[in-house]
């Protein structure tokens, strides 16, 4: 490694380890508490490695690794701080989806290899959907959890990777029928489950991958208006949708009812100032589903609005980091994929924030790296997997090319 | 440690807070950045990054670049396109080792390659192959240096002579294909034109064809578009 990029790696994951280590230690100073000091030690160890070793050992996006990184850090230290136990957990759903990760860079590297495995991974998938509707448990209501030899998990979130690793491929042989024949299954299963924000981040990743792989304006269209005609027809049939419509709306119509957690979470918000109450100083606790749902308004409520729009700009530069990517690659199956995992990311978010900030109904997916919750956390970290892989991939195309190019002028 | 010292403490490390997290977005910015322009620096070094050489028309003497996948056809989204084709007429895909796999979108429609007829799943485009299309003949020219195995000529059916792009045009009439004219002048974008990759050298039975007997020469359209420095 040269000087010039251990300085660019330093200065990358410096700010990062020392954020970590000064807000465990404040914490730690609150009340003694062993445990913080302990995370004062071990996260930012565990980032500087995710951060800067782990891109030496496997070729990997180091800025993408290192926002994506501090993000997990910062769910875990807030979750740390409102509840340790669920900082604990976290903290190891952070190092299974690590886990995760390199294997999903490893599936990108050995697709060619492994590509057979296709028609597997649909019928799986179909199988584990259809899971939720014989053993599932109800949850929010939503029947979409299961639980197996003491486990509890989403499938609609593992699905996730398998739906962008099924689409990026069919789409790339132009087998747009089969394609949407599987997201129309999944969706079908999603609604039947009445998981309807999973549903719709799921049909707007289709809809885009679609469009993008045929350039089909008329498609577009069509998507939209079944996407128009969905709305209205899940808003008819759900009462529940319709009192998000009306929180929506007017929160302060019911700010003790139905609107409480959407009037709690703007007032935390309004609460922190542009500077924040202070870690620990804040009430966030009085927000209900604070750990999944509303984590970003205990963000912004303890950490203020300045630091919660740099939060939004990490991901808005994940994003964008994500289309370069995409830009780069040098396969269909390459750009459709990427495309694909960076639009997740930034549709979820933009739905789970949106519907924090009321700026949009409000839906219940997780925020991506921050919110509690091993499945998301797994496959948000498996998504930004297989978007590493590309970057990888691209990276031995670009390699491949000056080689290609020595080659032709030898020749 | 006491309650007003901790929220002292706390209020005041806000701002450190906000300063780290600044100091990180600030700095991934710089590298995205930075890491851009770098990748923008290396294509203008290789202009011909992520492709795999060029098709010829051999009708028109207009070539099109070939990059590693894509589609040819007749539609805008293709990534070879003619407009005698079907809207979508064949996939292909680089497969170094192999060559250009060819893997038609319409089973129906007539296609030869090398004068052979489409096998099923196991066509594969060589450097100098002709692929005829509908009413298109195409000559794929890849550059030297991909992992790909020697061309040979087709056993079954011999090489016509002369080959549409090896005669020489009459005087006053463009360029043929076997030589090419001198290097663009920059364009307004500020894009080096100039090729630095080499094509692969092309079978001897096309480099050297015996002298043309009866057959009339045909004539190009158009001269072969594209930077200099280009050898076969």
């Amino acid at each position: 490694m040269t000087d010039a990029m251990k300085q660019q790696n330093k200065w990358l994951t410096l700010p990062g380890m020392l954020f970590f280590f000064s807000a465990y230690l404040l914490l730690g100073f609150k009340s003694f508490d062993w445990q913080a000091f302990m995370m004062a030690v071990l996260v930012p160890l565990v980032f500087f490695m995710a951060s800067a070793i782990l891109p030496r050992l496997i070729p990997a996006d180091r800025v993408l690794l290192a926002l994506v990184n501090f993000l997990c850090g910062l769910g875990i230290l807030v979750l740390f701080r409102l509840n340790p136990e669920r900082g604990f957990g976290q903290a190891t759903n952070y190092l299974v989806g690590l886990v995760g990760m390199i294997g999903c860079l490893l599936v990108v590297r050995f697709w060619p290899q492994i590509k057979w495995t296709m028609p597997l991974i649909v019928v799986v998938s179909i199988g584990l959907m259809a899971l939720p509707l014989l053993i599932g448990t109800v949850k929010n209501g939503a029947r979409a959890w299961v639980r197996i030899a003491g486990v509890n998990f989403q499938p609609s979130e593992i699905i996730k990777v398998a739906l962008l690793l099924s689409c990026a491929f069919m789409l790339s042989r132009r087998m747009v029928l089969p394609a949407l024949a599987f997201s129309g299954i999944c969706l079908g299963l999603l609604f039947l489950q009445k998981d309807l924000g999973t549903a719709l981040l799921y049909y707007a990743i289709t809809l885009i991958l679609v469009y993008v792989s045929t350039g089909s304006l008329s498609f577009l269209a069509l998507g939209t208006l079944g996407a128009g005609a969905g709305a209205v027809v899940g808003y008819t049939m759900n009462t529940y949708v319709q009192n998000r419509v009306r929180i929506w709306q007017n929160p302060w119509e019911d700010p003790y009812g139905i609107s409480y957690q959407v009037v709690q979470s703007m007032v935390a918000m309004v609460n922190g100032g542009p500077w924040g109450t202070g870690l620990g100083l804040g009430t966030a606790s009085v927000i209900p589903e604070v750990e999944t749902d509303f984590i970003f308004a205990a963000v912004f409520h303890e950490f203020g609005l300045i630091f919660g729009m740099c939060v939004i700009l990490m991901y808005l530069m994940i994003f964008l980091r994500g289309v370069g990517v995409a830009r780069r690659a040098r396969s269909r199956f390459h750009t459709l994929l990427a495309l694909g995992c960076s639009c997740f990311i930034a549709i979820q978010t933009f739905v789970i924030i949106g519907g924090n900030i009321n700026l949009i109904p409000l839906t219940g997916v997780t925020l991506p790296f921050l919110s509690y919750g091993g499945t998301s956390m797994v496959s948000s970290l498996c998504i930004m997997g297989l978007l590493q892989g590309v970057a990888n991939a691209n990276e031995r195309g670009l390699e491949e090319d000056q080689l290609i190019a020595m080659l032709g002028e030898d020749s | 440690m006491a309650e007003s010292t901790y929220e002292l403490l706390s209020m005041g490390l806000r701002y450190w807070f906000v300063l780290l997290i600044v100091v990180a977005l600030l700095r991934a910015y710089f590298l995205m950045r930075r890491d851009n322009r770098d990748y923008r620096q290396t294509l203008r070094q290789l202009p011909d990054a992520g492709l795999i050489g060029e098709v010829v028309d051999l009708d028109t003497g207009t070539a099109q670049p070939l990059p590693r996948e894509g589609l040819i056809g007749s539609s805008r989204s293709c990534d070879i396109r003619h407009p005698g084709m079907h809207r979508r007429e064949m996939e292909f895909i680089f497969r170094p080792g192999f060559g250009v796999k060819l893997i038609p979108v319409h089973r129906k429609h007539r296609a030869l390659l090398d004068n052979e007829p489409l096998q099923k799943g196991d066509d594969v485009a060589l450097h100098g192959t002709v692929l005829e299309l509908r009413n298109a003949r195409l000559r794929f020219r890849l550059f030297a240096g991909l992992d790909l195995p020697e061309r040979q000529a087709p056993a079954s059916v011999p090489v016509q002579y002369p080959l549409s792009d090896t005669v020489f045009p009459e005087p006053g009439d463009h360029l043929p294909l076997t030589s090419y004219p001198e290097p663009l002048p920059p364009s307004p974008a500020g894009h080096d034109l100039e090729m630095t990759w080499q094509f692969a050298p092309l079978p001897p039975e096309i480099l050297n064809p015996p002298e043309p007997t009866e057959e009339p020469r045909k004539r190009m359209r158009r001269s072969l578009r594209g930077g200099g420095h280009r050898h076969d």
